[in-house]
C-alpha cells in the first residue's frame, strides 16, 4: 500500500502526477472560466469529470 | 535527486495555487498576462480601487498607455478619444458627439483637426464637486469639472471637452492659448474619467452609429451632411 505514496526515495510517480495533474486543472479551469461566458455550474461539472477521468486514467496507467 | 525535483515541481505549483487563492475572485497574476484587458483587471476590482484610492500598479501603467495611432488616409474629422458613441444632439448651432470611455479604453484625447488652440478653460476644481465637496468619496453624483478646449479650424469653431466622472481624479491639458495644433496631435487625458464630448457646427453629423465604438485619432467621426 505504501507504493501508492512513496517509492524507491521519492514520491510515487503516480501520486506526483495527480498531484501535479489537479494542480493545472485547477489553474486551467480558473483561466477557461474567466474567458468563456458560458454557465460557471456546468464548467465546473465538466472540470470535475476531465479531472475525475485523468485520475483513473494516471492510476490505471499505474496498475497496467 | 528525483525527491528533490518532485518537491521543486510541487512547489512551483503550490506557490502558484496559493496566489489564485489569494486573490480570488480576480485573477492571479500568473494567468493576468493570457487575459484581455477586460477581465484581467475587473470592473469591480477597479472600484474597490477607487473606494480604497490604492491602485494596482500594473493597472496604472495599463491605464496611462499612450499607443501611437495612425491617421486615416482620408480626411475628416477625427474621434478625439477612445470609447463608445453614447449621442449626437444638436443644440444652438452646435452638434455635441458624446464618447463615453471606460476603465478600459486609452485615455489620451487627440485634436480632431488641424487648427489653433483660442481657449482652455477649466471649471469645477480638480479634486472637489464643485460644492466643495471631494468627489472622490462620492457615488452616483453628476461633477461638474471638465475642461474646455476651443479650436478655431477650417470648418468654424470645434471644442473638446473632457469631463470627468465620480471616479475620475483630475484632468491634464498639454495645449495652450494660442497653439497650433495638428489633427491626431495629443491634447491631454483625463486621469479614470469618463466622457469626452466633441463639439461641431451644426451641418457636421457623427457617422458612426450610437453604441459604436471608436477610437482617437483613427476613427472619422463626423462629416459635413449631405444635401
Amino acid at each position: 500500500m505504501m507504493d501508492w505514496f512513496w517509492h524507491d526515495g521519492h514520491l510515487s510517480w503516480p501520486l506526483f502526477a495527480v498531484l501535479v495533474y489537479t494542480s493545472l486543472i485547477v489553474l486551467g479551469g480558473d483561466l477557461v472560466w474567466r474567458t468563456t461566458s458560458g454557465s460557471t455550474r456546468k464548467l465546473a461539472l465538466l472540470v470535475a469529470l476531465v479531472w475525475l477521468l485523468g485520475v483513473v486514467c494516471i492510476y490505471g496507467l499505474a496498475v497496467f | 535527486m528525483i525527491l528533490l525535483i518532485q518537491i521543486l515541481v510541487l512547489g512551483a505549483l503550490a506557490l502558484a495555487l496559493t496566489q489564485w487563492l489569494r486573490h480570488l475572485p480576480y485573477p492571479s497574476p500568473l494567468v493576468r498576462p493570457l487575459l484581455p484587458s477586460r477581465q484581467r483587471w475587473p470592473e469591480l476590482q477597479i472600484r474597490e480601487w477607487l473606494e480604497t484610492t490604492r491602485f494596482h500598479p500594473g493597472y496604472l501603467r495599463f491605464f496611462y498607455r499612450d499607443p501611437p495611432r495612425m491617421l486615416p488616409e482620408e480626411s475628416g474629422i477625427i474621434a478625439p478619444a477612445d470609447g463608445l458613441v453614447t449621442s449626437y444632439d444638436a443644440r444652438a448651432g452646435v452638434r455635441y458627439i458624446v464618447i463615453a470611455l471606460s476603465f478600459w479604453d486609452m485615455h489620451v484625447q487627440r485634436s480632431p483637426l488641424d487648427g489653433r488652440v483660442t481657449d482652455v478653460t477649466p471649471s469645477g476644481d480638480a479634486h472637489m464637486d464643485g460644492e466643495g465637496r471631494d468627489f472622490a468619496f462620492l457615488r452616483d453624483k453628476y461633477c461638474p469639472v471638465q475642461t474646455r478646449i476651443a479650436l478655431e479650424t477650417d470648418i468654424g469653431p470645434v471644442a473638446i471637452r473632457l469631463i470627468t466622472s465620480v471616479a475620475a481624479r483630475r484632468i491634464e491639458t498639454w495645449v495652450q492659448s494660442g497653439d497650433q495644433i495638428r489633427r491626431g496631435q495629443r491634447v491631454g487625458r483625463i486621469l479614470l474619467g469618463s466622457t469626452v464630448v466633441l463639439e461641431v457646427p451644426e451641418e457636421y453629423v457623427c457617422t458612426r452609429e450610437l453604441g459604436s465604438h471608436v477610437r482617437a485619432g483613427e476613427t472619422i467621426l463626423a462629416a459635413k451632411a449631405i444635401g
